[in-house]
């Protein structure tokens, strides 16, 4: 009887190895996850299970797949397949809360959303000086599905990866989930991925931040979250004669996506890091029969996404004394900020400098401001616009702390982003900008109404700079350097045998990212940093070897020397020596430094510590033969304790006694 | 050690130090000593001394149901409350969980 029950289920288990060509189980490869971050009320972004998600594949291609997964399909736990054009925020929201989605796959198609930006409609919005909800719109742009997915949690995994990997996963789909009446998961076998990216920190960042420490008096050697930290970057052009006062010319470093290691921000940081550059280049190469009266300040600051910690912090230590260059807040008179500045469209012409319209109306400040916007507007680039609220910036982080700092911000847009993928996947080359030589032209155009400016601020009273010359090209070549190939000329330029190692062939993410390895530096703000060397400093003649430079250094500790390439490195010059003022400065939110900062609205961000998050393609056995499975092991369980208890009762009969005259009585009673 | 083979004044004067012992915030014992001298006490013959061991079952069994009762109540509201505690439920674990409250 029981030969009989074998071979059918032989038979079953011959027919689920057969996977029609698809392999049992594939791991594939991670490229970019989202992964959970908190503030000092919540936790935000994805985490798996601590030992994954399951889920049967399916693959959303509109509304009726939407309602498939959250309610029509058979119960069980799904993977969806989306295309990030197609990532909405309700989808993602439906999905949670239908509790039948256990892992989200978006794949990078390079097509282009009509309007994609996961921030806030108004960033930054706990740390806006301004109050009320009217004028607190910039990011609202029509068509944004995505909007303020930042400020979600959500209860699965979210992997993006590209259409290579997509393509063996809608195969697999294809081949064993396409069948999907209410009776196919209990028959067939399905096409099922296993996503694993838990994340150890939960509920906020006050939260995390006790765990690790608690931790330390426990066993487990694992750590919770760390604050989100990265570098400003700083480089001082000096006054003709030693002078205090100083015009600042700031810029943002950091932008981010919802994806780790993918943070583009064409338009939200590089457009203002390549002017800031260019602008620092032209400046320095000024004749020195140009007279400057005041210092001029390049200033890139970090984490300016979330919550101004590179700017917050700046501004603290210029208040405390603890800045770089013995500056302190006093000596800072007013400060430019370059910010979004790319202009795509035909109806786009001119740019916006930006004024608070609270600072305009003091008599005193409208004359310092009319000065600097009567020069900014001479060529008919830039339009002035006074605001109620000034663009979210690290220029408005200023003006609250010193009401009496002339500030002015350079914009592309008037009341709304004309950025429609601020910080988020698209917000990249091709898609914010695709004529690179074309928006440098463009540019060169706006630097040097700014330089003219900045150099009429600088001037002693009464004189006229000669108008200030733009290289068109350095535009272009650290576009290319920051949107599309990191290892581009103008950076190997200004790297050495050492730091080269953080040239790579894609573009650089610039994401604030957490306090890094020490001795370390984060790939764009290293590059960032070098470049501002190079373009802020002078070139010390015969100097040509790394050890000669450094100790020019020993010699002058009030300036700083840095060994790179240069431009076109020889057998008998294999490099440059730079005398500079350029600095980087930590960008660490104050928050998480001083006990009673509540009421300063500092950045509370936090980044959770994930294990390493990995993927694999599988096929799930059907729920019959799962069912199969189980009864049978119970079939034979039964069955060889059943034969166990029948051989023992017999065992006399079957098994022969081999001293039948020594037999003893049974010690044990039965 | 073998308790079957001891002598009958020899088990009242264990289960006494067996009681006298849990009463050291040490359960483990009461419930040992229910546990162990259960036959004696209520399922043998009478012999002298058992109802001293009769005595000193009882109370540690007892005992131990209190104490076992306040242990999964304790279990039960720690369970529940710990995340709701913040930061003092973390103090009082010894293993933080990873990724949750």
């Amino acid at each position: 009887m029981l030969s009989n029950l074998a071979v059918p289920f032989v038979l079953l288990w011959a027919g689920a190895r057969a996977n029609r060509g698809v392999p049992v189980s594939e791991a594939l490869p991670v490229d970019f996850f989202c992964f959970r971050r908190l503030n000092d009320t919540h936790q935000f972004g994805c985490s798996s299970d601590y030992n994954g998600n399951v889920g049967v594949v399916h693959v959303v291609r509109g509304s009726k797949d939407i309602e498939y997964v959250e309610s029509t399909g058979p119960p069980t736990k799904y993977m969806a397949l989306i295309d990030d054009v197609d990532l909405r925020v309700d989808t993602l929201d439906r999905f949670a809360k239908s509790n039948r989605v256990s892992g989200v796959l978006v794949t990078q198609t390079n097509k282009k959303a009509q309007a994609f930006s996961i921030d806030d409609t108004c960033p930054n919005r706990y740390s806006s000086f301004y109050k009320g909800e009217e004028s607190c719109q910039k990011n609202k742009i029509d068509g944004n599905k995505v909007s303020s997915a930042l400020l979600r949690d959500y209860p699965f995994p979210i992997f993006y990866v590209n259409e290579t990997l997509t393509e063996k996963v809608i195969v697999c789909y294809n081949k064993f989930n396409k069948d999907t009446t209410q009776n196919s998961l209990y028959e067939k076998r399905k096409c099922s991925l296993k996503m694993f990216a838990p994340m150890n920190a939960a509920v906020d960042s006050k939260t995390c931040l006790r765990r690790t420490q608690l931790l330390s008096y426990f066993t487990l050697p694992t750590h919770f979250c760390d604050p989100l930290e990265n570098k400003n970057v700083f480089a001082l052009l000096e006054a003709s004669e030693p002078a205090q006062e100083t015009v600042i010319i700031a810029a943002r470093l950091d932008s981010f996506s919802l994806f780790s290691g993918l943070a583009p921000g064409a338009d939200s940081a590089v457009s203002g890091i390549v002017s800031l550059l260019t602008l620092a280049e032209a400046l320095t190469k000024v004749k020195s029969s140009t007279i400057r009266n005041k210092n001029i300040l390049f200033a890139l600051f970090n984490g300016e996404a979330f919550d101004y910690i590179g700017s917050s912090r700046c501004i603290l230590d210029l208040t405390n004394g603890g800045f770089a260059y013995n500056l302190g807040m006093d000596n800072i008179t007013s400060i430019i900020e370059l910010n979004q500045l790319f202009l795509t469209t035909d109806s786009e012409k001119n740019w916006f400098a930006h004024v608070d319209a609270e600072q305009y109306n003091d008599p005193e400040m409208r004359k310092k401001l009319d000065a600097i916007l009567t020069s900014l507007k001479a060529s008919g680039r830039i339009v002035d616009s006074v605001d109620n609220d000034l663009p979210p910036s690290s220029a408005r982080r200023f003006l609250n702390d010193k009401p009496k700092l002339a500030t002015v911000v350079l914009t592309n847009y008037k009341q709304t982003f004309a950025n429609h993928y601020y910080n988020s996947i698209f917000d990249s080359y091709p898609h914010r900008i695709s004529d690179i030589p074309k928006q440098s032209e463009k540019l060169q155009g706006l630097l040097a109404s700014v330089g003219d400016t900045v150099l009429k601020m600088v001037a002693p009273p009464g004189s006229s700079p000669a108008p200030l010359e733009i290289n068109k090209q350095l535009i272009d070549d650290l576009l290319v350097c920051y949107l599309r190939n990191s290892s581009c000329p103008r950076f190997q330029a200004v790297v050495n045998s050492i730091s080269r190692k953080i040239l790579r062939e894609e573009p650089h993410s610039l994401y604030v990212s957490v306090s890094p390895p020490s001795g370390t530096t984060s790939g764009s703000t290293a590059l960032t940093y070098l470049s501002l060397v190079r373009y802020s400093g002078r070139v010390v003649d015969n100097v040509t070897d790394a050890e000669a430079c450094l100790a020019l250094h020993r010699a002058n500790t009030e300036r700083n020397y840095t060994w790179m390439y240069g431009e076109n490195p020889k057998p008998s010059e294999p490099g440059i020596c730079v005398e500079h003022l350029a600095t980087m400065t930590t960008a660490r939110s104050p928050a998480f430094d001083s006990q009673d900062s509540d009421e300063l609205h500092y950045s509370t961000w936090t980044e959770s510590i994930w294990s390493q998050p990995e993927m694999s393609l599988f096929i799930q056995a059907s729920v019959r033969s799962q069912y199969t499975a189980l009864a049978l092991g119970f079939v034979i369980f039964a069955t060889s304790l059943l034969l166990s208890v029948l051989i023992y009762r017999k065992s006399d009969d079957i098994f022969e006694d081999p001293n039948p005259t020594q037999t003893p009585a049974s010690p044990v009673a039965c | 050690m073998d308790i079957r083979r001891m002598e009958t004044q020899e088990k009242v004067d264990l289960s006494r130090k067996y009681f006298l012992g849990g009463c050291f915030f040490l359960p483990f014992l009461w419930a040992v000593n229910a546990v162990w001298f259960f036959k004696d006490a209520f399922a043998k013959e009478s012999f002298p001394g058992q109802n001293k061991i009769r005595s000193n079952v009882v109370k540690s069994a007892i005992g131990a149901g209190i104490w076992l009762i306040v242990l999964i109540t304790w279990n039960v509201i720690f369970q529940i409350k710990r995340p709701q505690w913040g930061e003092f439920g973390d103090r009082l674990s010894a293993i933080i969980p990873r990724g949750i409250a």
